[in-house]
């Protein structure tokens, strides 16, 4: 028998900044290409770039990563940050400002992007601080996060987990593949993402987005205060 | 005196003229002779403990005595649980008969229905040998007969037949266990036989008691001797079972405590060891079976023996405090195993009545083909559930006041001296508790597997409506399981006077004190405690004796143990209303919004995705296994095409424990002995349970020890 | 059978032996169809071992491909046959049960008839998704043809005993996790029988990369299992390579084995922790996701993505790690692998977490081996086989890993496969990074038509890939075969016999991606 809490309370400290600032560790986000002066948009495999003129814009949602355009002759400006998450969705109500329950539903991912959601409660992130946890049955669920394209078999499943959830409720899109398609979608196997078929109030683009922006995403479905950019060192 | 022959009268006459109606005519007026019967019998026991207690001397017969008939109040005790239990279930079988009509002649299960019910009121009100054993035999074979009626079915004649040989071999010991006091006392009469009962010699005694207890307690169901109850449940007719739960199996009881309470009080501790021990090892056996049963009635004949052992530990345990001169404590621990041998009758009369009604109206009895009832039957769910919650002690039902009793007056035995008693009672209290636990995990198992849930089965899912004349009869006895919850002071209270008649006196007053009366023996500032609790409210208006079930122990240690049964129920059904209230409050803003159970996303809930019967007793079977399931099954394994598993077979056969152990064979002991200790680090969870659980019990044993 | 040419003589082939065969070759042997299962049965006695079955569609008719590789210094066996249209192939799943789900999933994606194969249908496409009649994978096939009526819902009772019945688990369960079903034959308590429904992730990848060009094709593979991104990934691209004549420079060969080993540390780390949470020990859960995170930020930081995705090109890499960056990831990587190591070893002591593990989710040598086993799972099991020493690729001919392995093939004796592999990768991580050759690492590769087998040892284990180009340098044919695909069809035995409490235990223990199966 080990004492692992003294074990676990011996360990040093690990934890993010996050959501107090934005100060990021390297290799915590893979960044994203920003929209800028011209750059080669054809390189891009998914038409996430496009020439505007003199400036090339970057359509988020549909980028998976591929760091083409990070590399090579004319590259894209790339900014390391994690708030990029978008969506028209009003928060959910005041109530739920401090605690909220996740259901995580995998709807054809890669393995990437539930391999990040992994990664949420571990020290360096410990999103149970924020009073968020994840939960296994939608009946007690706020948010249902989706990650992958929704694919066929999958897209029944995924109607029936939100119908299963009480109101009031919100749908948050991880990741390339449940924001657009990403690299699979639309097929005949695959959907072209979640709001194919459900209401979704935010959407983290990236493939995978890291866990970071997914926190981000859901505090703001909380209707919490966020570090804004100036905040950043 | 009158009611009880007017009682007679109308069995027998009804019984006759059952016989001479139209078939089609004869279940509904049987029905009526038994009610009415029934009615009169309530009347004569009602009497009889209320201080009507009489003896009507009857004919000289040469060489075997005279016969004499009589009524005490522990005969009354007993004629008052057979009444309550036969009105209803003659009530029931007017319609239930019904539908043995193309196969089988009615009017003979009607008729001798009403016959039994005579014979079982003469059983309990002969007061000579020979009556007592004529009565007896009369009994079982009627009782033969009316588990014997669908004789047309493979397993019936078989088990009737295991049936008949238990009873007449346990009739074989009663007979000598009698004719050993009469030739004592030199008369068959038990009058005479109760006089001369303080000059027999120890050896004789022992005799006596050994062949009474274990004669008796084939018909009790008492442990090793039960085998024939889940057997002769099952074939028997829905309303010959309730009898035979219902009111047989406590003439076992009866006989136990007529001869060993009354005409020969046991002085031996140790023999009150070995019934505390008996009735304790069956309990824990008896609802282990009910525990992983699938089939309705054998799963209620397998309970009928737990309830038996623990009525069997009440006595006991009384016979134990009576040897070493604690009358109280006696009268205690047998008022507890009397009053819950009335819960146990009503309570398995309803729900072998519930079997036969869910029989009718689907079909099938196997749990694992039920489920879902409750959405067609409510009537039939509210009733059944109130017998459930009674067998598993919940309140508010009155399981709850005499398991609680029976628990407390095993505890007493800290007060006894020797060590070697005190430990079969830790032994008898540790199972006790563990009966108790599985007691629930068995009735909600049951009540889970027929009525909630999805229909396993087609049958399950279109059951025919119950009839009215049914619903009522379930309907009366749910009430009474209620009213039991609400009422055990007042039956404590009368109990007390029952057992007084054995010489226990004191035990009635000990349990249910004169709380507010201006001369109770209780310090006064100790009384008002008990007020802020509200506890004298109702002593203004209701009848004595109070609400209030508590032990009134010495001076320095005024209360022992209290509760107030009524009042629980009171608080239970107010907090549920008030949850119901604030719950309303809160939400009645929101909408209701109505989905499916969620499944985990599957396209279709199915009911072969849902558990069975058999799934919800597993983790039981696996934990005990040594008792319940010592084969290991046979699994056979189909395969096509070299590697392809087409369908995996699982038969097993299990003989039930007793078979193996008491009547099985005896050799190749050593060989189990051995592979058990090979056995032990399996690596299996449940196993270690197990272990902990053993560990468990022999620490506390060791400790009471130290 | 030792030698290839007694091998060849048991199988009958006509084929002449070439003088040399080093590893690494692929010799194709063009059969009968009907001598099919004869083939199959010697190769099942032999040390050959099952890769995937490849289906093309040529015009009407469809060839079939059964890789098998063989042991160090021998190459890889590629029996070919060919079937006229409307024909049935003889199915070798009798005589070699490791090709039963292959058999089945191109049944279902190609509607070729497998004879003698009992169980067809109902696998790849449910049967209450997808109408009957949709070949998915067929050339005529029209993305419309999916939308056909499905038929009724009807889950499949094993176990035949008095009160059975089906344990669902899933497609929507636990808390992260992927989608995927397990039905519980059992009678409670304990699982009798496992089935194991995958396929609700089937994103069709094989047929979306039909068309594509390679490099957007790679991007497809790295997304087959995104965890384990660059092992596929680089498998795919040495099939290209191999398709259409690259030249890969030897900085890229060497800096592609660096990025593998990483690559596994992270992944081997990922399934400790996994094993650590389905165990429900909070503090070691933490501290070995701790470790994860530190890997996936060395990743983050020097190759710009946490999962190495667009890292790997065909010829080479995307992009150069300067050596003095090699020799600092390396020296990082190694000192995460040390604190794993010494969680490990503290997990080891405490008897709670091994009574969980020990003799729970046994899978004998036989079944291993019958089922055709592959990576940490099968070595764990005494099936041994690993890729990178049977078949070297990339750098690993110069620097051959040491191969983990036990007998026992319990959940522990998974669990220090695992562990010894990781701490293999971290010591391999310096040694590569301290031998990188000068140059560049992108090499120029030709458009023309080919085909070619490509493998690597995945984390997981052997991942194998067919590619064929059209003369565009288009992808004709894309056909992964995942090490996944061996190891769910025997996860369930593991699975069985034991209760519903070590389920998710020997689930973690196999550390198995759905997405990888489902593609
Ligand atoms: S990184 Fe994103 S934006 Fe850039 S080329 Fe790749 S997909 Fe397009
Ligand atoms: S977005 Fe990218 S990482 Fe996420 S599931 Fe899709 S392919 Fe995988």
């Amino acid at each position: 028998m080990r004492l692992w809490a003294l074990r676990g309370l011996r360990t040093q400290r690990d934890l993010t900044g996050f959501p107090r600032t934005l100060e990021l560790a390297p290799g915590m986000t893979p960044g994203r290409p920003v929209d800028g002066p011209a750059a080669a948009a054809d390189v891009c495999p998914t038409g996430a770039l496009r020439a505007e003129g003199a400036a090339t814009v970057v359509a988020l949602d549909h980028c998976v990563h591929c760091q083409r355009c990070r590399h090579g002759g004319q590259p894209m400006h790339w900014r390391e940050d994690i708030a990029w998450s978008h969506g028209e969705g009003a928060p959910l109500p005041r109530a739920f400002a401090h605690s909220i329950h996740v259901r995580v539903l995998d709807a054809g991912d890669c393995g990437a992007c539930l391999a990040e959601l992994q990664q949420l409660p571990a020290p360096q992130y410990s999103l149970h601080r924020l009073g968020i946890f994840i939960t296994a049955s939608p009946r007690e669920a706020d948010v249902l996060l989706v990650v992958g394209p929704v694919t066929r078999a999958m897209r029944q499943p995924l109607l029936d987990t939100y119908a299963a959830m009480p109101g009031p409720k919100r749908v948050v899109a991880v990741g390339a593949c449940a924001a657009s398609g990403g690299v699979f979608g639309p097929s005949f196997a695959c959907a072209g993402g979640v709001a194919d078929m459900l209401p979704v109030d935010r959407v983290v683009p990236g493939c995978p987005p890291p866990p970071l922006a997914v926190l981000e995403a859901l505090l703001a479905v909380m209707g919490r205060s966020l570090p804004r950019a100036e905040d950043a060192p | 005196m009158i009611a009880f022959l007017l009682f007679l009268a109308l069995c027998v006459g009804g019984g006759v003229i059952t016989l001479l109606v139209r078939d089609r005519h004869a279940a509904v007026v049987a029905t009526l002779f038994g009610m009415l019967a029934g009615l009169a019998l309530l009347v004569a026991a009602a009497q009889t403990l209320g201080g009507d207690v009489w003896l009507l001397p009857l004919w000289q017969l040469p060489a075997l005595g005279r016969l004499t008939l009589g009524a005490d109040r522990l005969s009354a005790w007993f004629l008052l649980i057979t009444a309550l239990v036969a009105v209803p279930v003659f009530l029931f079988s007017a319609r239930y008969l019904r539908h043995y009509a193309a196969q089988y002649r009615t009017a003979g299960a009607a008729s001798i229905q009403l016959f039994l019910l005579a014979s079982i009121g003469l059983t309990l009100t002969t007061r000579d040998v020979f009556g007592f054993l004529f009565t007896w035999e009369i009994m079982s074979a009627l009782c033969y007969l009316a588990v014997n009626f669908e004789h047309l079915h493979d397993a019936t004649p078989k088990a009737g037949l295991i049936m008949l040989v238990a009873s007449e071999a346990g009739a074989l010991l009663q007979l000598l266990a009698l004719l050993l006091l009469a030739a004592h006392a030199g008369s068959t009469q038990f009058a005479a036989i109760a006089a001369s009962a303080a000059s027999i010699g120890p050896g004789v005694a022992w005799a006596v008691f050994a062949l009474s207890f274990f004669g008796f307690g084939v018909k009790a169901g008492l442990f090793p001797s039960m085998g024939w109850l889940p057997r002769a449940h099952p074939v028997a007719p829905a309303p010959a079972s309730a009898l035979l739960s219902g009111v047989i199996v406590n003439l076992g009881i009866y006989g136990i405590v007529r001869i060993n309470a009354d005409l020969l009080p046991v002085a031996m501790p140790a023999a009150g060891v070995i019934v505390l021990l008996v009735g304790a090892f069956g309990a824990i056996i008896g609802i282990l079976y009910a525990t992983i049963e699938t089939e309705f009635k054998r799963l209620l004949a397998h309970s009928t023996i737990e309830n038996m052992g623990l009525v069997a530990m009440g006595i006991g345990a009384a016979l134990i405090f009576r040897a070493l001169n604690q009358p109280v404590f006696a009268a205690m621990a047998l008022i507890a195993a009397l009053l819950h041998l009335l819960n146990h009758s009503i309570a398995k009369s309803l729900l072998f009545l519930s079997a036969g009604a869910v029989d009718t109206t689907t079909g099938t009895r196997d749990l694992n083909a039920l489920g879902g009832l409750i959405r067609k039957l409510p009537w039939l769910a509210g009733t059944c559930l109130a017998g459930c919650m009674m067998l598993a002690a919940l309140p508010p039902t009155g399981g709850f006041a005499s398991e609680w009793l029976l628990i407390q007056s095993l505890l007493r035995s800290a007060e006894l001296a020797p060590v070697s008693v005190r430990l079969a009672f830790v032994v008898a209290g540790a199972l006790m508790a563990l009966t108790a636990g599985l007691a629930l995990s068995a009735f909600t198992r049951l009540f889970a597997m027929a009525f909630l849930g999805m229909p396993r089965s087609p049958a399950a899912q279109n059951p025919t409506p119950l009839p009215a004349s049914m619903r009522w009869a379930l309907a009366l006895l749910a009430a009474g399981c209620i009213a039991l919850g609400l009422l055990p002071t007042y039956l404590v209270a009368g109990l007390g006077t029952v057992v007084g008649t054995l010489g226990l006196h004191g035990g009635g007053g000990a349990l249910v004190p004169p709380f507010y009366a201006p001369g109770s023996a209780l310090p006064g500032d100790f009384v008002s405690s008990f007020h802020a609790l509200g506890a004298q409210l109702g002593s203004s208006f209701l009848p004595p004796p109070g609400l209030v079930l508590m032990h009134r122990g010495g001076t320095a240690n005024p209360v022992v143990f209290a509760a107030a049964p009524a009042y629980l129920d009171l608080a239970l059904v107010l907090g549920l209303l008030l949850l119901w209230l604030v719950v309303r409050v809160f939400t009645h803003a929101r909408k209701l919004a109505r989905q499916r159970a969620w499944d985990g996303g599957l396209p279709e809930l199915k009911p072969q995705l849902t558990y069975t019967a058999t799934g919800f007793g597993n983790p039981a079977r696996v934990i005990f296994s040594a008792v319940v399931a010592p084969n290991a099954a046979h699994v056979e394994e189909e395969t096509v095409a070299r590697h392809f598993r087409a369908a995996i077979v699982r038969t097993e056969r299990q003989p039930y424990a007793l078979d193996r152990w008491v009547f099985g064979p005896l050799h190749g002991g050593a060989r189990h002995i051995a592979n058990a200790f090979a056995a032990m680090h399996h690596g299996k969870l449940n196993g270690y349970v197990a272990y902990a659980l053993a560990a468990l019990l022999l620490a506390l044993g060791v400790s009471f020890w130290i | 059978m030792n030698t290839l040419a007694e091998l060849l003589h048991a199988l009958e082939c006509d084929a002449a032996v070439p003088a040399a065969i080093e590893s690494g070759a692929v010799l194709a042997l063009p059969l009968p169809a009907a001598r099919l299962p004869h083939a199959a049965h010697v190769l099942a006695r032999s040390q050959a071992h099952l890769a995937g079955i490849v289906c093309e569609q040529r015009n009407g008719s469809f060839a079939l491909r059964y890789p098998f590789w063989l042991p160090r210094g021998l190459p890889w066996l590629e029996l070919v046959i060919d079937v006229a249209p409307g024909g049935t192939v003889p199915s070798i799943s009798p005589r070699l049960f490791a090709a039963d789900w292959h058999e089945r999933e191109i049944e279902d994606l190609f509607g070729l008839i497998f004879s003698n194969h009992p169980f067809l249908g109902n696998f790849v496409l449910h049967d209450e998704v997808w109408p009957e009649q949709a070949f998915p994978m067929r050339h005529d096939f029209a993305f419309t043809d999916a939308d056909g009526a499905p038929s009724p819902y009807q889950p499949q009772q094993m176990l035949q005993a008095e009160g059975a019945f089906l344990m669902p688990v899933g497609p929507v369960y636990g808390g992260v996790s992927e989608a995927g079903q397990f039905l519980l034959d059992t009678l409670g308590e304990e699982i009798t029988h496992c089935q194991t429904r995958l396929f609700y992730k089937y994103r069709g990848i094989e047929k979306r990369a039909e068309g594509m060009v390679a490099a957007d094709a790679l991007l497809l593979v790295e997304r087959m299992n995104g965890t384990n991104a660059f092992a596929h990934a680089l498998a795919a691209a040495q099939a290209i390579e191999r398709a259409c004549d690259c030249s890969v420079p030897a900085r890229a060969q060497t800096l592609r084995s660096f990025w593998a080993e990483l690559e596994r540390l992270r992944s081997h780390a990922a399934t400790i922790a996994g094993l650590c949470k389905s165990t429900a020990l909070a503090v070691p859960t933490s501290l070995a996701y701790q470790r994860v995170e530190e890997l996936l930020r060395l990743s983050g930081r020097h190759a710009g993505h946490r999962y190495l995705f667009g890292l790997i090109a065909a010829g080479g890499l995307a992009f150069d790690l300067d050596d003095a960056a090699a020799r600092e990831l390396a020296a990082q990587a190694q000192a995460v692998a040390r604190r794993l190591a010494d969680l490990a070893e503290e997990l080891l002591f405490d008897n709670s977490f091994i009574d969980r593990l020990e003799e729970v989710g046994v899978i004998d040598a036989k079944v291993a081996r019958r089922y055709g086993l592959v990576g940490p799972v099968g070595r764990a099991a005494g099936h041994v086989s690993d890729l990178r020493r049977e078949q070297p690729y990339a750098a690993y001919a110069e620097c051959t890993p040491r191969v983990a392995q036990a007998a026992e093939g319990d959940n522990l004796a998974r669990l220090r496969v695992f562990l010894d592999e990781a701490a293999e990768s971290a010591r391999l991580l310096p040694l590569l990074a301290t031998q990188l050759p000068a140059g560049t690492v992108r090499g120029t590769c030709a458009t023309r038509a080919g085909a070619g087998l490509g493998w690597t040892e995945a984390p997981a284990g052997a991942s194998t890939c067919f590619a064929r180009l059209d003369a565009d340098g288009r992808i004709a044919r894309l056909r992964l075969m995942p090490p996944a695909f061996a190891n769910w069809h025997a996860y369930h035995l593991a699975a069985e016999r034991f209760a519903f409490q070590d389920f998710p235990i020997t689930l973690a223990s196999f550390g198995l991606s759905m997405a990888e199966q489902d593609r």
